[in-house]
C-alpha cells in the first residue's frame, strides 16, 4: 500500500497537469534537424562548383564521343539520317511511325505524350541513322494515330531518292491542310 | 519600382499563348525535342554536337539563348550567367536581348539577389516576347512583393486575372508578406481572395492552396481570440489532402478551447486512424484520450491510452526499419531515381518504383518538401544520370575498339573482288534472261501479256536495285581504312571517360553521405516526437490507474468506517 501511496504522490506532482495546449511549440529535434540540413546545404554548395565543372566536361565529352562514333560508324559519304517533324498537329495525334528503306523495315517508334508535345512545339526527332550506298533508294513511312473526329488514322508516304556522295537528311513531315481539315504526310529531302 | 509597374502595364498586350518554334535547321529541332521533354542533359549534348557540325547557322543567338536556359535548368548557373551576359550587346536582336535580361532576372531571383533581379527586369525594352509574358509578369510581381511595393504588386496581380497558374499564388505570397509586416487585415482580405478563386475555378491545385489559406485564416482568428470564426474557417478545410492533418488538429484544439469536447472527438478520431508517421496523428492519439478523460469517459480514455502506446511502439519499429533501409548501399540511388514515381509523376507506361518506400518515405514527407533536401536530390539525380551515361560510353568504346581493330586488320580483298566479279556475271545472266522472258511474252495474246506485265516490271525494278549495288561495290578499289587519328582519338576519349567516371563516383559518394545524414536527422526528429507522446500516453495511463486506486482506497476506508 505504501508503494502505491508514493506512486500516487509522484503522479500527482508530475502528471496532474494534463495536456492543455497544442504541442506546436515543442522542438522535437527540429533545431538539430535544421542544423543538419543547413550543414548539408553548405556541403552541397561546397561541392557545387565541382559538380558544375563535371557537368560541363561530361557534356563536351559526350559531344566528342558522338562525333567520333559517327565518324567510325557512319562516314559522311554514306551517312543517311531520317527525322520526324510536326507542323500544326491540329488534325492528327501521332501514335507511331514505321520506316521502311528499300522494302526493309528499319525503324519503328511509339510516341509518349511528352514526345508528342515536344514535336507539336517545334521539336524534331532524329528517328533513324544508317549507312546508304550511292544510288537509288526507296523510303516509305507509315504514320499511325488519331485523325479528325477521333478516328483511327493510318497513312503512308513514299519517296524514291538518289543518294549522292554526301551525307543525306530526310524529314518525315506531318502538316495540317486547313482547307480540307485533315493532316498531310510527306517526305522531304534537306 | 515605378518603372517595373510601367512595364507590367505594357504587358497586357502580350499574348499568353506560346507558339511552336520555327525550325530552320533540323539539328536545332533535335535540341528542342529534348528540351521540351525537359531532358536538359541530352539537349545540351545535342546543342554542342550541332554547333560542332556548324548546323545552327539559322538559329545563332536564339540557340545560344536556349543553351543558357538549358544550362540554368541543368544546374550550371555559372555558365548560364555568362551566356546571358554575352547576349546583352546591341548587336543582338532586341527580342533576344530582352529574353536574356529576363533569364538573368530569373537567375538572380533564384539566387535571392532581388535588387539585381529587379535591375535586370528593368532593362527589358519594348514588348516582352509572347512566350515569356506570363512568367515575366509573375516574376515582376514576386519582386514587387519582396520589395514591399504593394500597389505595383496588386497591379501585377490584376493583370494576371486570367492566369490561374500564377495569380492565386501571387495573392497568397502577398498575404504572407503583409502578415510579416503586421498588416493583418489586408493579409486576411487577400487570403479570402485565394479562397474565392478556388471556389470559382475548381482544380486540385487551387483547392490545396485554398486549404492553406483557410488554415492560415483560422490561425489568425485564434490568435485574436475569435475562436468561433476560426472554427468556421476550419470547417471549410477538406478532410483529405495535404493540409487536412494540420487543419483537423487545429479544429480539435479550437473545439477544446471552446469547451466543445464532443465536437473535437470526430476530428481526432479521423486523425487517429491515419498513419503513425504523421506528427498530427501522434499528437491526436494522446489528445483524444485526454478529451475522453476530461469528459469523464475513463474506460474510453484508458483504452485510447493503451492503443496509443501500441501505435507508438509500432511507430518506433517503423523508424528502426527506415534506418536500416537508408543504410543499405543502393538506397539513395533507388530513392532518387524513383522519386518521380513516388510523387505520382510516373511516365506514360506506368513505371513502378522498385523500392519499398512505405518503409521510408512516410517519415520524409516534410523533408522532401524542403528546398535544401530537394537540391541534394536534384544534384544526386544528375550525378546518377551522368554515371549511367559514362557507363554506357564505356561499353560503346569497347565496341568501337573492336571495330577499329577489325578494320585495321582488314584482309581478304582478293576474295571480295572475286565475289564481286561473280555477282556481276550472275547479274548480267539474270538481266539477259529477263529480256528473253519479255520477248517470249510478246508472242502471247494481249490478255496474257497483261498478266505478266506487273510481274515483269517488279522483277526489273529489283534487278535494277541489285545492279546498282553491284556497280557500287565493283567501283571500290581498296577497302575503307580508318585513319590513325581516329584510333588515337578513341583511346584518348576512353581515358577521359574513365577519369570522369571516377570523379562522378567520388562526388556521388560525398553527396550520398550528406543525404544519409539529413535523413538520419529527420528520423531522429520523428523518434524524439514519438517517444515524447509515448511518455505522455504512459503518464495518462498512470494517472487513470492512480485515480482508480484512490477510489478503491476511498471506498475501502469508507466501508471499514
Amino acid at each position: 500500500m505504501r508503494f502505491w501511496a508514493l506512486l500516487s504522490i509522484f503522479i500527482s506532482c508530475f502528471v496532474s497537469a494534463p495536456l492543455l495546449a497544442a504541442d506546436a511549440n515543442i522542438d522535437f529535434g527540429q533545431q538539430k534537424s535544421e542544423e543538419k540540413a543547413n550543414k548539408a546545404m553548405s556541403e552541397v554548395q561546397r561541392l557545387s562548383g565541382n559538380i558544375q565543372a563535371l557537368k560541363n566536361r561530361v557534356i563536351t565529352l559526350n559531344k566528342d564521343l558522338r562525333v567520333m562514333e559517327e565518324a567510325l560508324l557512319f562516314p559522311t559519304n554514306t551517312q543517311f539520317s531520317v527525322f520526324v517533324a510536326v507542323e500544326g498537329g491540329q488534325f492528327f495525334t501521332l501514335e507511331s511511325v514505321k520506316l521502311k528503306i528499300d522494302d526493309k523495315m528499319v525503324s519503328t517508334h511509339l510516341y509518349s505524350a511528352k514526345q508528342r508535345e515536344a514535336l507539336n512545339r517545334g521539336g524534331v526527332q532524329k528517328l533513324f541513322m544508317t549507312n546508304l550506298s550511292e544510288g537509288k533508294h526507296e523510303v516509305t513511312a507509315f504514320f499511325t494515330g488519331i485523325g479528325p473526329n477521333g478516328r483511327a488514322y493510318k497513312r503512308a508516304a513514299e519517296l524514291t531518292l538518289e543518294k549522292g556522295k554526301a551525307s543525306q537528311y530526310l524529314e518525315l513531315a506531318i502538316t495540317d491542310d486547313r482547307a480540307r481539315q485533315e493532316p498531310v504526310f510527306s517526305i522531304n529531302q534537306w | 519600382m515605378r518603372t517595373l509597374t510601367r512595364f507590367l502595364l505594357t504587358l497586357v498586350i502580350a499574348s499568353q499563348y506560346a507558339t511552336a518554334a520555327q525550325v530552320k535547321d533540323l539539328e536545332y529541332g533535335g535540341i528542342l525535342f529534348d528540351y521540351y521533354q525537359q531532358d536538359y542533359f541530352s539537349a545540351l549534348v545535342q546543342y554542342e554536337y550541332a554547333n560542332s557540325q556548324n548546323a545552327l547557322q539559322h538559329h545563332g543567338n536564339e540557340a545560344r539563348l536556349l543553351k543558357g536556359g538549358m544550362t540554368l535548368s541543368y544546374g550550371i548557373a555559372g555558365q548560364a550567367e555568362d551566356i546571358f551576359s554575352q547576349l546583352l550587346t546591341p548587336e543582338v536582336a532586341a527580342e533576344q536581348r530582352n529574353r536574356a535580361w529576363f533569364y538573368l532576372a530569373k537567375l538572380y531571383y533564384q539566387k535571392a539577389d532581388t535588387p539585381r533581379a529587379a535591375h535586370a527586369l528593368m532593362q527589358i525594352n519594348g514588348q516582352v516576347p509572347q512566350e515569356i509574358a506570363g512568367e515575366y509578369n509573375y516574376l515582376a510581381t514576386l519582386i514587387n512583393i519582396r520589395n514591399r511595393q504593394t500597389d505595383a504588386a496588386n497591379a501585377g496581380i490584376d493583370q494576371l486575372s486570367d492566369n490561374l497558374r500564377f495569380q492565386p499564388y501571387l495573392i497568397y505570397n502577398l498575404a504572407v508578406s503583409q502578415l510579416q509586416r503586421g498588416k493583418t487585415d489586408e493579409a486576411m482580405a487577400n487570403l479570402n481572395r485565394v479562397m474565392t478563386a478556388a471556389v470559382t475555378h475548381k482544380s486540385e491545385e487551387l483547392a490545396v492552396l485554398a486549404d492553406r489559406a483557410r488554415h492560415a485564416l483560422a490561425q489568425l482568428e485564434m490568435t485574436q481570440g475569435n475562436l468561433l470564426s476560426a472554427w468556421n474557417y476550419l470547417q471549410g478545410v477538406r478532410t483529405t489532402g495535404l493540409y487536412s492533418n494540420r487543419a483537423l488538429l487545429t479544429y480539435a484544439w479550437a473545439a477544446i478551447k471552446l469547451k466543445r469536447y464532443s465536437d473535437a472527438v470526430p476530428a481526432l478520431r479521423l486523425l487517429d486512424q491515419r498513419s503513425i508517421t504523421i506528427p498530427e496523428t501522434q499528437e491526436a492519439k494522446v489528445l483524444l484520450a485526454h478529451v475522453y478523460e476530461t469528459e469523464g469517459a475513463k474506460r474510453s480514455s484508458l483504452k485510447q491510452y493503451l492503443l496509443a502506446e501500441k501505435s507508438f511502439k509500432e511507430g518506433l519499429n517503423a523508424i528502426e526499419m527506415a534506418r536500416k533501409v537508408i543504410a543499405s548501399q543502393e538506397i539513395p540511388q533507388e530513392f532518387v531515381i524513383n522519386l518521380e514515381a513516388m510523387l505520382d509523376e510516373s511516365d506514360w507506361y506506368g513505371m513502378q518504383p522498385s523500392l519499398d518506400y512505405n518503409k521510408l518515405t512516410p517519415f520524409l514527407t516534410e523533408l522532401m518538401a524542403s528546398n535544401n533536401f530537394y537540391s541534394v536530390i536534384k544534384e544526386l539525380r544528375d550525378l546518377y544520370g551522368i554515371r549511367r551515361n559514362l557507363q554506357f560510353w564505356q561499353m560503346q568504346i569497347h565496341e568501337h575498339e573492336l571495330i577499329i581493330r577489325i578494320r585495321r586488320d582488314q584482309t581478304g580483298m582478293e576474295k571480295l573482288m572475286a565475289d564481286v566479279n561473280a555477282s556481276q556475271k550472275q547479274f548480267r545472266f539474270y538481266k539477259d534472261g529477263l529480256m528473253e522472258q519479255k520477248l517470249t511474252t510478246l508472242t502471247l495474246s494481249e490478255r496474257d501479256q497483261e498478266r505478266f506485265t506487273s510481274l515483269w516490271q517488279n522483277t526489273q525494278k529489283d534487278l535494277e536495285l541489285v545492279g546498282d549495288k553491284v556497280t557500287q561495290v565493283a567501283a571500290i578499289k581498296e577497302p575503307y581504312k580508318l585513319s590513325y587519328q581516329l584510333q588515337a582519338r578513341s583511346k584518348k576519349l576512353a581515358a577521359q571517360v574513365e577519369q570522369e567516371l571516377s570523379n562522378t563516383n567520388s562526388l556521388i559518394h560525398s553527396l550520398e553521405k550528406v543525404m544519409r545524414g539529413v535523413i538520419t536527422a529527420e528520423l531522429d526528429k520523428h523518434e524524439e516526437r514519438i517517444r515524447y507522446y509515448w511518455a505522455q500516453a504512459r503518464l495518462g495511463k498512470a494517472r487513470l490507474y492512480d485515480k482508480a486506486l484512490n477510489n478503491i482506497e476511498d471506498s475501502s476506508s469508507g466501508a471499514q468506517q
